[in-house]
């Protein structure tokens, strides 16, 4: 069995130029904290989730990234500075600019070959929902998160027997 | 002395097609490591090349060997490192930092001057036993997130952070890499390091805070928000904090002894590492062991492995040999240049490779008999100051400079970054300053500084200075 058979398709999608503002409107609408970022030609360009969103109004020292700080453990606390109003500043920012600048420019992602066991492995690995792209190319088709797997496992299990 | 050395004492070197074989590979290394912003091609792997080409075209030639290259390696300065990059791995994620920025910025009670000199005070106190980048990576996010709470520019601070952490690591031996290859190569202890540059550097020291509080004279006076800052509860693991503390409590009083106990300073730093490794929870040290700089240290492996080949073709002393007659003539004048010289190379380029290309010069001019003790100490005050000089000056600005960059990203407000321009404004006159203070200081204590060297540790001086027999 390969993703195919068991992806969501004509998953909700996003275009790169969409603003965050919209986008965010879109996940209280349909209740999803992650979606696929497409281009014009409908080809996966990243993904966007609530976490690049509350990633991006940390105060940069929070997050600087392993390439600066010699992959050290900075474990800085944003505890103990008083009041927090630099997050809100943030958002009210953010709201006006593209997804493309804050989403994960290269998500993990499978296409609809992939082996189901694969894709549980993937899955396990990087988190629900997966984008899927037709095999070969990068046109995004569908994607598959942990309950279809998980229902998938399920009816398995049923026909051991 | 060696073979080699008395040779060169008695002789003049002639050029021969050793010598320009180990030259050309030196060079072309070199230029590698200094455009690697050109060619990206990671400076660790530039000089790896570089040292297998030396090792195979010396021993195809005669003048080096692997043996040789495993002999030019100074282990007292990679053992040292990689033990002081373990342990502020250790240090780091205990919040401990934290809780002294905090600290900092509670007392200073919104008086911005104050602020900058406490933060330089705790930056220039830490980098004095850390290496310069480690201090500024550990207190520029939180000189940041400080500026932040307070609504102020945090780039005045930012920059003091990098100019006094450059500045303070010139004053002791483990205070900054450079040192450590100096103090390793000429046989300086830790006690006569610091007794011997501690005035010099603290006058650099009080002039750079001099320069920022006039450069920043309008940044510094406004009025920030008031801010309760609670630095108690930042340290997350007390044990592991209050620990280390006493570890390098101890380490500076062993580091004070460690000539007269004829131990290289490594072996303070390691044992304080096995020490500190014996009280962390994790089972295996590789959680902290990955978070040292190993490129860094295969580094200057690779570049003491082709600073040896260089040595042993005799090229280096063959050019010491050839500025003989200047420093002859008038060593407070070759002093003088010797510092302005390194510190506007250390400006331009990496001082790492630049001090290890020196470092072989003034041992060739020492085997001719010139007591070369002041040299040493204008090696070490030009590459150090130096490094203030501009934005790529010293691995503390480049990391300043990236913080700020993403800062200025991330709040949408360009003008938030330090650029190369802001640097030459803000940063270049304080090279300047402090480098005119230093010549005044070592020109009005000459006698001073041209004390000849403690040789009690003589047998601590690696085995850089033995060239192989020809």
């Amino acid at each position: 069995m390969s993703c195919r058979d068991l992806m969501i398709e004509n998953p909700i999608t996003v275009t790169e130029n969409q603003k965050v503002s919209e986008v965010l409107k879109l996940f209280n609408k349909h209740e999803i904290r992650s979606v696929p970022v497409v281009n014009d030609d409908g080809e996966l360009v990243g993904m966007y989730s609530l976490f690049n969103l509350i990633n991006s109004i940390l105060p940069v020292s929070a997050n600087l990234g392993d390439d600066i700080t010699h992959k050290h453990d900075m474990g800085i606390s944003l505890a103990g500075l008083g009041d927090a109003s630099m997050m809100p500043n943030r958002l009210k920012k953010e709201l006006d600019i593209p997804v493309n600048e804050f989403m994960n420019k290269k998500p993990a992602f499978v296409s609809t070959n992939t082996e189901f066991r694969e894709c549980v492995n993937l899955l396990s690995k990087f988190g629900s929902p997966l984008p899927v792209v037709e095999d070969g190319s990068k046109k995004l088709v569908g994607i598959i998160t942990s309950q279809e797997a998980v229902i998938e496992l399920t009816d398995m299990m049923e026909n051991l027997d | 002395m060696s073979t080699g050395a008395v040779e060169a004492a008695t002789g003049m070197l002639e050029l021969n097609n050793d010598m320009i074989a180990s030259g050309i590979i030196l060079i072309l290394t070199f230029i590698g490591i200094f455009t690697e912003e050109i060619h990206k091609i990671h400076r660790t792997k530039v000089a790896m090349a570089g040292a297998a080409v030396m090792v195979l075209v010396g021993q195809f030639m005669g003048f080096y060997s692997p043996d040789g290259a495993l002999k030019a390696i100074d282990w007292n300065v990679v053992l040292l490192l990689g033990a002081m990059m373990t342990i502020i791995a250790i240090m780091i994620p205990t919040g401990g930092f934290q809780a002294i920025a905090y600290w900092v910025a509670k007392v200073s009670k919104g008086r911005l001057f104050l602020l900058l000199v406490l933060l330089g005070t705790a930056v220039t106190g830490l980098s004095l036993l850390l290496d310069n980048v480690t201090t500024v990576i550990i207190f520029g996010p939180l000189i940041v997130l400080i500026c932040q709470a307070l609504g102020v520019r945090p780039i005045p601070y930012l920059l003091a952070a990098a100019l006094l952490s450059n500045t303070g690591g010139v004053a002791t031996l483990v205070g900054d890499p450079p040192n450590l290859m100096i103090g390793s190569a000429a046989g300086i202890d830790f006690n006569t390091f610091f007794m011997t540059m501690g005035g010099i550097v603290a006058a650099a020291w009080v002039t750079t805070l001099v320069c920022l509080k006039l450069l920043f004279k309008k940044e510094l006076s406004v009025t920030p928000n008031k801010v309760e800052f609670e630095g108690e509860g930042m340290i997350k693991d007390k044990k592991m904090w209050f620990s280390s503390l006493l570890v390098l409590g101890i380490m500076v009083v062993l580091f004070v002894m460690h000539g007269a106990l004829h131990w290289d300073a490594w072996v303070v730093s390691v044992l304080g590492l096995s020490a500190l490794l014996l009280v962390t929870k994790h089972g295996s040290p590789d959680k902290y062991l990955a978070e040292a700089e190993l490129s860094l240290l295969l580094f200057f492996v690779a570049l003491f492995a082709i600073v040896g080949g260089v040595e042993h073709s005799q090229f280096l002393q063959y050019v010491g040999q050839s500025i003989l007659p200047l420093v002859q003539a008038d060593m407070l004048m070759a002093c003088i240049i010797l510092m302005w010289a390194a510190a506007i190379m250390s400006a331009l380029i990496d001082n790492i490779p630049f001090t290890a290309a020196m470092i072989p010069i003034i041992l060739g001019l020492e085997a001719q008999g010139i007591a070369v003790a002041p040299l040493w100490w204008c090696l070490s005050m030009g590459v150090g100051l130096g490094g203030n000089g501009s934005h790529l000056g010293s691995t503390a600005n480049v990391f300043i400079v990236t913080l700020t960059e993403r800062l200025a990203k991330r709040e949408r407000d360009p003008s938030l970054a330090i650029t190369p321009g802001m640097w030459i404004k803000k940063g270049t006159p304080v090279m300047f300053s402090t480098l005119v203070v230093a010549t005044i200081v070592f020109y009005m204590f000459f006698d001073f500084f041209a004390k000849p060297i403690p040789k009690a540790n003589a047998a601590m001086a690696t085995e850089i200075s033995v060239p192989l027999a020809h």
